[in-house]
């Protein structure tokens, strides 16, 4: 009796290996790339040769200086920036609040290169408009404090969004119980609110450094200049000496890396310290705002100043340095010398219009292969048992974080040159390059909709009767779906901002539009320059709108079957904001 | 709903303190809030009063207001309309256009989700209200911790005072809000759901722990709750809520025995009630028709003939017998389900088109669908205004 079903079940475990095998198939991609920058690097710096010219390096010194000078100063003006609008937009009844909130988050989809571009346009002596209008000489966006300052700029709106949901889940009882029992309004953010938000605060902080020390865009535009190096704009300086030292480049790629996992250590430490935090929450109650009393209209103009200058003008300057014919300083006379058309020449240039069809290319395939590989990835981690195992996943996905652009291309660049897979000089190595640099921000979008759903459901799945893959497929997919999508939109997006990575391994027929701009930049080009990164910006800015109507419109479809977020316990569930919400 | 059992009641009627005489402490009037964006009142009208030493409760469903007049009182909230006075003074008065800030109040509150601090050490947490009062009125730092590890050992928490908050338990963290909130000598100890997030035993443990400390030290307190029992065995006074409005404010055997209104009835535990009209009545007695027939019981004097009325009783106040009784107050009916929860067996019989629940401690005679009477003694059922 029981014979011909026990025979179908021994034949579904048997053939239940498919998706471990997929599995399997992701863990080998994502090692291969990761393993291959870090074996070229290693081999290529280990000569005496390679240390030896490293040492001899004129720059070393003052680059080693000026990155931890950058890094600090960009990470501090971030947080306080950052942080303070935070507060302002989450605990007081500052106006317009989420006006507010939505358009910090602009300057995340302007890409980097556009931004330092029109930082020169606003505040390098003679053509910037702060120079010319106003006589402002103290502050030069070709300075070391300038580019930090403008990279603080950059990177405020991220300091801002990590800041804002702790800030925001903060168990409001935790204040109210200070204020109830004889502490002052400011005793409570001393002794309460600021302990609360520090390890955060600690954790983002350390963030922005490993990531201001990874930025090529404003150093190189704002800073090379000036002969302002840091270690990112140093090595594609030695990579485009001719011939170009992979020797040089390498050690100086090691250095760099070294201290991007310092860095990346003291965030996870922190991260790590910041768990504990996490209280028992009872009924939530809504906030109730400090009053900033009369200080309320003088706070918002100085919002609305800082983001006319940090959103607006950047904008502007570079519409109108668009077209222009050849750049001067907006005045009346040159106002009145606008040819628009100049858009339409740049749209229909030959280069232009390749670099964007690349650019598309790379980001769709790029961001759409990163996010599927991250999440059966995710998968394997979830289920793996083996310590030793998860510890070696979670490392190599890790490990790109501290690996800049720019080393990647410095790495594959010397790679696939030297190889006989025919793929140097193609999109295909700029899409290997930037899979390298998405993964570990993939897996944490795949790992938090992962840690979300929780295993028992995948469990009941296969309980019931389905395969592995069939259980991921039905299960997991579905439910993670929504911080997927939201992982793939912010990938797109990257993906189309980015030079550092491209900036080393494009070559004429595989360039992007990053890099055509930076190009034009160069070569003093300062309207084409603007006008094709306008264009880029104005890309994104059609990709965001489409994905958000989109989107929309599939929730309003599907709004019944709201995915169960389940969470167990009465733990404080960590506030998300969803991409999409964020980014239009 | 649990129903109370009899010990609880009793042993708190032979233990009720003498607070008639002290002089009022708190004194609430006329309280209105609405929450902005919302247009109906949180809080219609609230007003009562607490003596010195005495305990009231606030006991009321979910969204009844009870937890919204006890913020008010803290200061944490801002009502549009009444007055609030603690010892005598005015601490908020719409008309005085008085509004203390909650720091000011001299109170201590437990939160329902204790809101320990997880940055500081047990301590710390305790000793803070300590700390927080203006330097030239400050202990001195030793005096401090003296009083916080004396406050602790009040609530067995001290030879934890160096360790994490967050390392505490949750009945732990628990004592350490209740310590927190009594170490600076409040005039008024505010509790807002305290129990609710621990288990089933630890609640009860600390119902008892709580009245006991309450009545030792002589704390006058608020303690707003939506669990009956737990209102019952810790209120000197309770005060049942509804719709931002105070329905009965009576003391626990009173309120247990005679509550006004079906709606207190229910939440009392009267969870058989049948609709009808008062048809006579006569001295303490009347009879009250209802769908099921006519039904002796209790009439209070402000229900006459001809009046619309319900008539209740608890489940543990019938006898299912078999269907040949009968007596007074005897409904006919099919035995639908028992369920035997140990202490006795959760019966629910159908008549007619009701559905009656009683709760048996001797196993229902005969099998499900056979037709059993349900019996209710004439004293034990309850006549009330709808």
């Amino acid at each position: 009796m029981a014979t011909p079903r026990m025979r179908g079940l021994a034949r579904r475990a048997r053939s239940d290996v498919s998706m471990p095998l997929i599995a399997v198939l992701a863990l080998l991609l994502v090692g291969f790339c990761v393993a291959v920058p870090l074996a070229y690097l290693i081999g290529h710096a280990a000569s005496a040769d390679a240390v030896r010219a490293a040492l001899d390096e004129p720059f070393l010194g003052s680059t080693f200086r000026d990155t931890i000078v950058f890094a600090v100063l960009s990470c501090v003006v971030s947080l306080v920036i950052g942080g303070g609008l935070a507060f302002l937009v989450t605990r007081t009844d500052l106006p317009f609040r989420k006006t507010v909130t939505a358009l910090l988050m602009v300057p995340i989809v302007i890409p980097g290169v556009l931004y330092a571009m029109s930082w020169v346009l606003i505040a390098s002596p003679r053509i910037g408009l702060l120079d010319f209008y106003l006589h402002i000489t103290w502050f030069s966006s070709y300075s070391l404090t300038g580019m930090s300052v403008v990279q603080g700029m950059a990177l405020a709106p991220l300091a801002f969004l990590t800041l804002l949901a702790p800030l925001r889940s903060l168990d409001v009882s935790l204040e109210e119980a200070a204020l109830l029992h004889g502490a002052t309004n400011w005793r409570t953010y001393r002794r309460v609110t600021i302990p609360l938000i520090r390890p955060a605060t600690l954790t983002t902080g350390v963030l922005l450094l490993a990531l201001n020390i990874e930025a090529f865009e404003i150093p190189a535009i704002l800073g090379v200049p000036g002969n302002t190096y840091t270690f990112t704009t140093l090595i594609y300086r030695v990579m485009h000496e001719s011939p170009p030292d992979f020797g040089e480049a390498s050690v100086l790629s090691l250095i760099v890396m070294v201290l991007l996992v310092a860095a990346l250590l003291g965030q996870a430490y922190f991260t790590k310290h910041q768990r504990s935090y996490r209280t028992i929450t009872g009924k939530a109650y809504r906030r109730s705002l400090v009053p900033l009393r009369g200080l309320r209209l003088p706070v918002f103009l100085v919002v609305v100043v800082y983001l006319l200058i940090a959103t607006v003008l950047p904008i502007v300057i570079v519409v109108y340095a668009g077209a222009r014919t050849f750049y001067a300083v907006p005045t009346g006379e040159a106002l009145s010398q606008l040819d628009w058309t100049a858009y339409r020449t740049v749209l229909e240039s030959e280069d232009v219009r390749n670099a964007a069809w690349n650019t598309i290319q790379i980001a769709l395939v790029v961001a759409t292969v990163a996010i599927v590989v991250a999440a059966v990835v995710a998968w394997a981690r979830y289920k793996i048992s083996n310590p030793v195992l998860r510890w070696l996943i979670d490392v190599a996905c890790n490990v790109p974080l501290a690996i800049p652009g720019v080393v990647t291309g410095v790495a594959l660049l010397g790679f696939y040159v030297n190889v006989s897979i025919p793929i140097y000089g193609t999109i295909a190595v700029l899409m290997i390059g930037y899979f390298t640099g998405f993964i570990p921000l993939a897996m944490r979008y795949s790992e938090t909709a992962m840690f979300q759903i929780g295993n028992e459901l995948d469990e009941a799945a296969q309980v019931g009767g389905s395969t592995r893959l069939r259980a991921f497929a039905r299960v997991f997919l579905p439910l993670a779906s929504g911080g997927l999508i939201s992982g793939w939109i912010f990938l797109v997006i990257v993906a189309f901002r980015s030079l550092s990575t491209a900036v080393l391994l494009y070559s004429p027929g595989s360039k992007v539009l990053p890099v055509l701009v930076y190009e034009q930049w160069t070569n003093g080009v300062i309207p084409k320059a603007s006008a094709i990164g306008v264009i880029q910006l104005g890309i994104i800015a059609i990709f965001g709108l489409v994905v958000f109507v989109l989107l929309r419109v599939a929730r309003r479809l599907t709004r019944p079957a709201t995915p169960p977020a389940t969470r167990t316990g009465p733990g404080a569930p960590v506030e998300e904001l969803p991409m999409e919400k964020v980014l239009v | 709903m649990s129903t109370v059992n009899a010990t609880d009641v009793s042993e708190r009627a032979a233990t009720t303190p003498a607070t008639t005489g002290n002089r009022v402490l708190l004194r609430v009037s006329g309280l209105r809030k609405t929450y902005q964006g919302s247009s109906y009142a949180a809080v219609d009208g609230v007003g009562f009063e607490v003596r010195e030493g005495e305990s009231l409760v606030l006991l009321g469903p979910s969204g009844c207001g009870k937890t919204t007049t006890l913020r008010c009182v803290a200061g944490l909230e801002q009502p549009q309309e009444g007055t609030i006075e603690i010892g005598g003074a005015a601490v908020y008065s719409s008309e005085h256009r008085i509004l203390v800030p909650a720091r000011q109040r001299q109170l201590g509150m437990v939160f329902q989700s204790y809101a320990i601090w997880p940055h500081m050490s047990v301590l710390d947490n305790a000793v803070f209200p300590l700390t927080a009062v203006p330097r030239r009125r400050r202990l001195r730092r030793a005096a401090i911790r003296q009083k916080g590890l004396e406050t602790l050992e009040l609530v067995r928490l001290a030879e934890f005072a160096k360790r994490r908050a967050t390392d505490l338990s949750g009945g732990q963290q628990q004592r350490l809000a209740l310590a927190r909130a009594l170490i600076g000598n409040p005039r008024l100890l505010l509790l807002d759901e305290p129990l609710s997030n621990l288990d089933e035993r630890l609640r009860r443990d600390m119902r008892a722990e709580l009245r006991e400390l309450q009545r030792r030290l002589g704390i006058t307190m608020v303690y707003v709750t939506h669990d009956q029992v737990e209102a019952l065995a810790l209120g000197d006074r309770i005060a049942v809520l509804r719709e931002g409005k105070v329905e009965q404010l009576a003391d626990p055997q009173d309120l247990y025995e005679e509550p006004v209104n079906e709606f207190v009835a229910r939440f009392l535990g009267f969870s058989n009630i049948l609709p009808g009209t008062v048809q006579s009545r006569d001295g303490e007695l009347g009879v009250v028709s209802t769908a099921l027939g006519p039904l002796t019981c209790r009439v209070p004097p402000a229900l006459a003939a001809g009046d619309a009325a319900v008539a209740g009783f608890r489940p543990a106040c019938a006898v299912v017998t078999d269907g040949n009784t009968v007596e007074a107050n005897t409904l006919s009916g099919t035995l639908e389900s028992s369920i035997f929860v140990g202490e006795s067996w959760e019966c629910q019989v159908r008549v007619g088109d009701a559905l009656v629940r009683v709760t048996s401690r001797a196993r229902p005679p005969g099998a499900l669908g056979a037709t059993v009477s349900v019996t209710v003694p004439p004293r034990e059922i309850r006549a009330f205004a709808p």
